[in-house]
């Protein structure tokens, strides 16, 4: 019995090394539920980071300013900063049609500049 | 073709040796058993115990001979008829030539029925004047009807409209039923690319894909080049996701540097976008993954909210740069929560994506040709 499971896991390696890591990569996401992409889990050097930043956060210094937020998935925002909680940061996204307020989990941000 | 020859010639043999066999017992039963077809059994029968004249080997060896011819029949039958995705690639093929193909012709072409599919073929041969078609498979197993290049989109790089034919009316389940998939590499010679289609996904043809728009009542796409989808999403669904491939024959793009947030500005602020790739109905929010260009491809994600709607999705797009224009990638009106597969997808697709020998992009203008009015810049921020 084991020995079929390890057969059938060499299989499932070699299609996969075969298929290609793109490839692999596509197939995980399609079978996986679609959830919402979970910000990197905070490292050590993160957590110190943040508890330093919780000092002296200078993303609260920008509210009511235009800025621009970049995340750690290469995502960009830009809009007026209008709120700053623990967990997310909240801008002000004028559209063509109308206002959109949006934000961004704190997780997930990799910077916010000033524009 | 030589184990059918081999199969009869030693069938006739045997047939040759029961006559004579027979002969020697009766004459008459020996003309019988060389015209009639099944009276062997008789004179079998009757000689069954005598052993100058039984027949009983004889009769033995002819039958194993004729499976054998028939084995070898059927074989020459499937080489020419070719496998199932060589016939696909045909159909294919003539519907992009134009050919009028009936639902019933292209079942009988796609029938596992070798008879079905001779008549068939001999019914489009009539049809089209003695016309014959090749099952010739070109480089990557593409059927190669049409044995002229077809260089039209490259003498004249600007977007050519495709060619007028009568429109069918079709519900979308029925275009969905016609659609051929298409496995393996896709080519098209006259533009120079090449689609490696990754194992998981299926590649439906443009004039499938103009005939699912057509049902859904959509406005045709010149520039659409193909749709691609993978084997669990059912092309049946209205709702499932593809990647729509399109060509767009601008000429050279100029490089340009990408700075994402400059170019989240320049779209925002431009009232009047200019989109060249595909894009969901809404305004755009942001970049969920801002452009980035790795010399041949560059890809990004915006991130829209609906017209009419408080609904965000996001649109994914990878494009490869070429000579004479570039390839487009796109999903458009992904959920966001699928974010990453619809990126990675169009990713690997553009990745599976080439050009063939000569009309890869350089990353200099090239002295001869045209080239585009837009940078890669332009292209991802949608300016004029």
């Amino acid at each position: 019995m084991r020995a079929m499971w390890m057969l059938a896991g060499w299989l499932a390696a070699a299609c996969a090394v075969a298929a290609g890591p793109d490839e692999a990569k596509v197939e995980q996401l399609m079978n996986a539920p679609a959830a919402p992409v979970k910000p990197a889990a905070p490292s050590k050097a993160d957590k110190k980071a943040a508890a330093a930043q919780a000092e002296n956060d200078t993303v609260t210094s920008l509210v009511g300013q235009r800025v621009a937020v970049e995340t750690r998935q290469r995502g960009v925002y830009i809009g007026t900063l209008t709120a700053v909680t623990r967990d997310a940061v909240t801008l002000l996204i004028q559209l063509p049609s109308r206002d959109l307020s949006y934000s961004v989990p704190r997780g997930d941000i990799a910077a916010v500049t000033a524009r | 073709m030589k184990i059918m020859l081999i199969g009869y010639a030693l069938s006739l043999m045997f047939v040759l040796l029961m006559v004579v066999r027979v002969w020697r017992a009766s004459a008459l039963d020996g003309i019988l058993t060389l015209l009639l077809p099944f009276y062997f059994i008789v004179a079998m029968i009757k000689y069954w115990n005598e052993p100058d004249h039984n027949i009983r080997f004889h009769v033995l060896g002819m039958l194993v001979c004729s499976g054998i011819a028939y084995y070898g029949a059927t074989r020459v039958a499937k080489d020419m008829l070719g496998t199932p995705e060589e016939r696909q690639a045909l159909v294919q093929a003539m519907r992009e030539d134009g050919d009028k193909l009936t639902p019933e012709q292209e079942k009988g072409l796609l029938s596992d029925d070798p008879e079905v599919v001779l008549r068939t073929m001999q019914q489009i041969e009539e049809q089209n004047g003695g016309v014959e078609y090749s099952d010739e498979s070109g480089p990557g197993g593409e059927a190669a009807v049409d044995t002229q290049p077809r260089d039209a989109e490259f003498d004249n790089p600007r977007p050519v409209a495709a060619q007028e034919r009568p429109v069918e009316t079709l519900s979308y389940a029925e275009a969905a039923r016609r659609a051929v998939f298409n496995r393996g590499t896709y080519t098209r010679d006259a533009i120079g690319v090449s689609i490696d289609v990754p194992s998981k996904f299926r590649l439906i043809s443009a004039t499938d894909a103009r005939r699912l728009d057509q049902s859904r009542g959509r406005t045709e796409d010149p520039r659409g080049l193909a749709w691609i989808i993978h084997e669990r999403l059912s092309l049946a669904d209205p709702d499932a996701w593809h990647v729509t491939a399109r060509w767009h024959s601008d000429g050279w793009v100029g490089a340009a540097p990408l700075d994402g947030p400059a170019l989240l500005d320049a779209a925002l602020a431009n009232k009047t976008p200019a989109p060249r790739v595909m894009t969901s109905q809404g305004d755009l929010v942001g970049y969920a993954a801002a452009p980035q260009f790795d010399g041949q491809v560059i890809d990004w994600v915006e991130e829209r909210v609906l017209a009419n709607s408080d609904e965000q999705v996001v649109d994914c797009h990878a494009v490869r740069l070429g000579r004479r224009g570039v390839l487009e990638f796109s999903i458009v009106g992904m959920p966001t929560k699928s974010t990453a597969l619809c990126h990675e997808t169009v990713r690997l697709i553009a990745q599976r994506s080439s050009f063939l020998p000569g009309k890869e992009y350089p990353p200099a203008a090239p002295a001869e040709g045209l080239r585009a009015s837009y940078t890669i810049a332009a292209l991802a921020s949608h300016a004029r």
